[in-house]
């Protein structure tokens, strides 16, 4: 019954099942990453010359203050979003998953769309709506008598961060929000329904069940949204140029502009190492502390 | 359809009306703020598309167009090759997509289901590609693409993040909650692994597979950064770069680039009526009941 | 199952796919390998530009029927993006590439362009000297110039009328001479009927206004010998002056080209616009249309009525060749005919709005004719005095980083209310360790 064949293809399918990335990776990724470990320890602007600089990179980037605010920008932009988007998004997808909701298709194709829609587009929007004095939201919040002067929402750093993680929230929680509703779809009905044979509420089953059992995908929405607010880029450029006084602008963006504005790449470099480096350490420490035993 | 949807709240046989109906009410309240609130911007976008440059910008907004301009989307096919356009950009993403999703759910599943030598390395190795910025790696990137005859040349789109870090992680959580007995018994039965993967793992995978699929498909479709690299000829652009390339500084024709948009989004619209049914749909049924 | 015919359905137009894409896919084999006469050239420019060649498109290939031309279309920032890494990995493609005056030295600096030192060279006295400027490089020129944006003013008529103020131009250019003449009307307009004299954003401005101030008077973020020089006494005088325009409510908060920034033009609320020639095409076809006959031209105020020079330029774009072209004398032709002769200049001045830096170009009539937009005024002669009179310097290799510095020195002046010399103090240190200068 058990062939040599069965028995080697049964030891080695983990190993081959995983090696199509690897190779990928290790043709197209793993030089790549070398060479910008490399670039960090040089001073090079594009041109023939590339001058080696050892760790004076670094020693900037660590000096750097547009660096560690690029860092804090990245924390309160998350502090911002990420819980109230999980939060929403949960609910949202529980409400979708239920059965007496009607017309879930239609809600479930809205709430996708905003993160279909092009960035330039919803940036578009956003910046129009988020203008000084006749921007709508602005006008609406007057009208409700819940502020006297306009908010300067893409023009004063304070506000100019709720509006990029408001743009992020919008084009987002769409996207958590379907992958909640898929970890929701694998729960199998009978545990639902031995709960409530057992008297159970149906805010019990929520708490004790269903969020236990999402407790992979939840774990990996925040990684992803932790990952996604230091690495945001598109929405910070497109809104507000990573400003005012920096105050959106987001590692990666930094790294961009010093690479193709500054043509400052060995510095960039520098700074996506140290990027690097952080996020790992930070991605560890929420797996650790969300490790389950499986 | 025989088989009711799971729910997570299958409601208890006896219900307090009013109260019921108050928490309903809400619910469906929220639902409604959401979507609107989620449909405004798109709803402005078309509205945007079919005005003249300047009327776009007007305040009081114009919510609806005084005279339509239709022939923003008409100049976009003749003098801008949208149709040749859009077929690349489905070429690209469908392929993508397909391999994607195999390469991603093979890979995930392997680490979720099997426990194997170097594991945790070399899972931490997949993490932590997800975390290179690509601005450093770009140029050593297309020396790299450009000797695999990949420039100017769909392939090099496709193939760029096909076995991404990113579905991979996505496949590995879902994967997760695959019934290892299920998996035993089929071993015993004499299935090859990959047997087991097409036949077993795959259909119990699906609501992940559509939604992975829709959001590669999507990402693909919209993604530029990588493409604008690649791509040069005026006949290999995708969508999302053609309406990019009618950026020019002060002279921006915006009426195009909404109207750009809103032809962009309705293949996408499209793709995620169809897949979203896929979403729906009790497949783990007495799971244990293999 | 249902599900099994629809994987499959998928999997065979996969492969479909696959085939026919391994029969056409593969790379486009441009700039001609082949020896036979007709070859291509790839040109990389954004769309507003390539509207201007277009214009000449068929007169060139009457003249030049082997060569092809290829446009490439992309923004402008993604050009330059593209053009580092086509010239970090020896790339053939392209062949010819736009580039705004604004980026020219940083691209040049690349040295990865084609030297066109002894091809522009009969071109050399013809053209304004200061586009010559950010071209060359350690004594060779790398461009050959294209279009100019000389720094006028455009003001509204009506809105000074209503102030009290002469509104026809001889008298309006006497009136207001300098800056200092500027801001005083600047003031008279707000208190007799509340519009702003111009718009800039205070904390996401692209710096064009304080820069113009700058180059007309001489000055720029560096100095001729290249060192920092943001912290001069007189440029943190310039500051100093263009922060109290703001500080008197002059200035409507707005940033150039957005929504409010347009809406405010079209409300009638803006009196002036110190900017470039290419203004013209623009209030014309998108800023103000409605307002025809509303506005007139003059040149520019100077910092003092004694400074040698009159204007300063805005703007303006190039035409290089790449170094690794396979056909850079083709790739010459084509920009000698664009740029080098006075007829298609002419032309793209009157299609696409472009002014030559093309001196030769200035004794055709078309720079006398009247204006209909501006109520008949022959505002392209006020154009090529100001081109004449704009003080020769250039943009530099780091005017990209120190833009973007200088925009962070206001926001904080007029954020956290510092003092302009300080911030200035402090913003001169960070250019300079950021560039390695002085």
């Amino acid at each position: 019954m058990a062939s040599k064949w069965w028995r080697w293809q049964q030891k080695s399918a983990p190993y081959l099942f995983i090696s199509p990335f690897f190779v990928l990776f290790g043709i197209f990724l793993f030089y790549p990453f070398l060479y910008s470990f490399y670039l960090s320890m040089v001073q090079w602007n594009g041109g023939k010359t590339k001058t080696f600089v050892g760790m004076d990179n670094f020693k900037r980037v660590i000096q750097d203050d547009v660096f560690w605010l690029t860092i804090e920008n990245g924390l309160i932009i998350m502090i911002i979003y990420v819980p109230l988007m999980l939060l929403l998004a949960t609910l949202v997808a529980v409400l979708l998953n239920s059965n007496w909701v009607k017309g879930k298709g239609f809600f479930r194709m809205s709430l996708f769309t905003p993160n279909i829609m092009a960035v330039v587009a919803v940036a578009f929007v956003f910046s129009i709506m988020l203008n000084g004095d006749n921007g709508l939201i602005n006008v609406i919040l007057k009208q409700l008598g819940l502020i006297d002067v306009s908010i300067l929402w893409l023009d004063s750093p304070v506000w100019a961060r709720v509006s990029v993680a408001a743009m992020v929230f919008y084009r987002w929680m769409g996207y958590n929000m379907i992958l909640i509703l898929a970890g929701l779809q694998s729960i199998p009905k009978d545990i639902y329904e031995s709960a409530y044979v057992d008297g159970a509420t149906p805010f019990q089953v929520l708490i004790r069940i269903t969020l236990p059992l999402l407790k992979k995908i939840l774990v990996f929405c925040v990684i992803l949204s932790t990952l996604g607010s230091f690495g945001l880029f598109t929405e910070p450029f497109v809104l507000t140029k990573g400003g005012p006084l920096n105050s959106t602008t987001t590692p990666v963006l930094l790294i961009y502009q010093e690479s193709f504005t500054n043509l400052n790449f060995g510095y960039a470099s520098a700074i996506a190492i140290m990027f690097f480096f952080l996020m790992m350490i930070f991605t560890f420490i929420q797996m650790r502390v969300t490790r389950d035993n499986d | 359809m025989s088989s009711a949807p799971i729910t997570a709240t299958t409601s208890p046989k006896k219900s307090l009306k009013p109260r019921d109906l108050i928490n309903k009410g809400l619910a469906y309240l929220l639902l409604i703020v959401i979507t609107f609130a989620s449909l405004f911007p798109l709803l402005w976008m078309i509205s945007s598309s079919l005005k003249e440059r300047r009327d776009i910008f007007l305040n009081p907004p114009m919510w609806i167009p005084a005279n339509p301009q239709w022939n923003n989307f008409t100049q976009l096919f003749t003098e801008r090759a949208f149709g040749t356009v859009l077929y690349n950009s489905f070429f690209i993403a469908i392929l993508h997509t397909v391999l994607a999703l195999f390469f991603c759910t093979l890979a995930g599943y392997a680490f979720a289901k099997y426990t194997f030598k170097f594991q945790g390395i070399l899972f931490g190795i997949v993490l932590a590609s997800m975390m290179v910025p690509s601005e450093t790696t770009i140029i050593p990137m297309f020396e790299i693409y450009r000797s695999f005859g990949l420039i100017d040349n769909p392939w090099g789109v496709i193939v760029a993040n096909v076995a991404s870090a990113f579905g991979i992680f996505f496949m590995r959580q879902y994967s997760a909650g695959i019934h290892t007995e299920m998996l035993e018994a089929s071993r015993i039965d004499g299935c090859s692994e990959f047997r087991i993967f097409t036949s077993i793992v795959l259909p119990n995978l699906r609501p992940a597979l559509a939604s992975l699929g829709i959001i590669t498909f999507v990402n693909q479709w919209n993604n530029f950064l990588w493409p604008l690299i690649v791509l040069r000829s005026p006949s290999e652009q995708t969508i999302s770069l053609a309406i990019r390339t009618l950026e020019s500084g002060a002279r921006t024709p915006y009426e195009l680039i909404m109207a750009g948009s809103v032809i962009s989004i309705i293949p996408l619209l499209l793709i995620v009526l169809l897949f979203q049914k896929q979403l729906i749909g009790g497949l783990m049924d007495g799971a244990v009941k293999g | 199952m249902k599900q099994k015919w629809k994987s499959s359905l998928f999997l065979l137009m996969a492969v479909i796919m696959l085939l026919s894409a391994c029969s056409s896919g593969g790379n486009n084999d441009t700039s001609g390998e082949s020896k036979d006469e007709k070859i291509k050239l790839v040109v990389w420019i954004w769309d507003a530009a390539k509207m201007g060649l277009d214009a000449n498109m068929e007169a060139f290939k009457a003249e030049n029927p082997n060569i092809e031309i290829e446009y490439q279309l992309m923004s402008q920032t993604d050009l330059y993006q593209k053009y580092l890494i086509a010239a970090n990995t020896g790339d053939k493609i392209p062949d010819i590439i736009a580039v705004e005056s604004s980026n020219l030295a940083q691209m040049v600096n690349i040295d990865s362009l084609y030297d066109l030192t002894d091809k522009v060279a009969p071109y050399k006295d013809k053209i304004v000297p200061f586009k010559w400027e950010d071209a060359t490089k350690d004594g060779k020129v790398y461009a050959m110039p294209w279009d100019s944006g000389p720094v006028v003013m455009y003001y509204r008529k009506d809105i000074f009328e209503s102030a009290g103020l002469p509104s026809d131009p001889e008298a309006v250019a006497d009136r207001i001479k300098t800056f200092e003449d500027y801001k005083e009307v600047g003031n008279i307009i707000k208190k007799k009927t509340g519009n702003f004299m111009f718009q800039d954003s205070k904390t996401r401005s692209n710096n064009r206004f304080f820069e113009t101030m700058m180059w007309q008077r001489g000055l720029w973020y560096f100095d001729k010998e290249g060192n920092v020089s943001l912290d001069d006494p007189k440029v943190i005088e310039t500051a100093e002056f263009y922060a109290s325009m703001v500080k008197d409510g002059i200035v409507n908060d707005a940033e150039g080209f957005s929504e409010s920034w347009l809406n405010a033009f079209a409300d009638g609320k803006v009196a002036t616009i110190v900017g470039a020639a290419w203004y013209d095409g623009l209030l014309e076809n998108m800023i103000d249309p409605d307002s025809a006959g509303k506005w007139g031209v003059v040149q520019m105020p100077k910092w003092s009525v004694d400074d040698q020079y009159a204007s300063a330029n805005d703007g303006g774009s190039n035409l290089t060749i790449n170094a690794n072209s396979k056909h850079p004398e083709q790739a010459w032709k084509f920009i000698e005919f664009m740029l080098g002769k006075e007829e298609s200049q002419l032309t793209m001045l009157k299609d696409a709005g472009s002014l030559p830096s093309l001196m030769t170009t200035y004794e055709d009539a078309v720079f006398s004719e009247p204006v209909e937009y501006f109520g008949g005024q022959p505002v392209r002669k006020i154009y090529t005095q100001a081109l004449e009179q704009i003080a020769p310097q250039s943009y530099t290799v780091d005017f990209p980083v120190a833009n973007q510095l200088m925009k962070n020195a206001f926001a904080e002046v007029f954020l956290n209310n510092s003092s302009v010399a300080d911030t200035l103090k402090k913003t001169a240190d960070e250019l300079r360790s950021r560039t390695s200068r002085k």
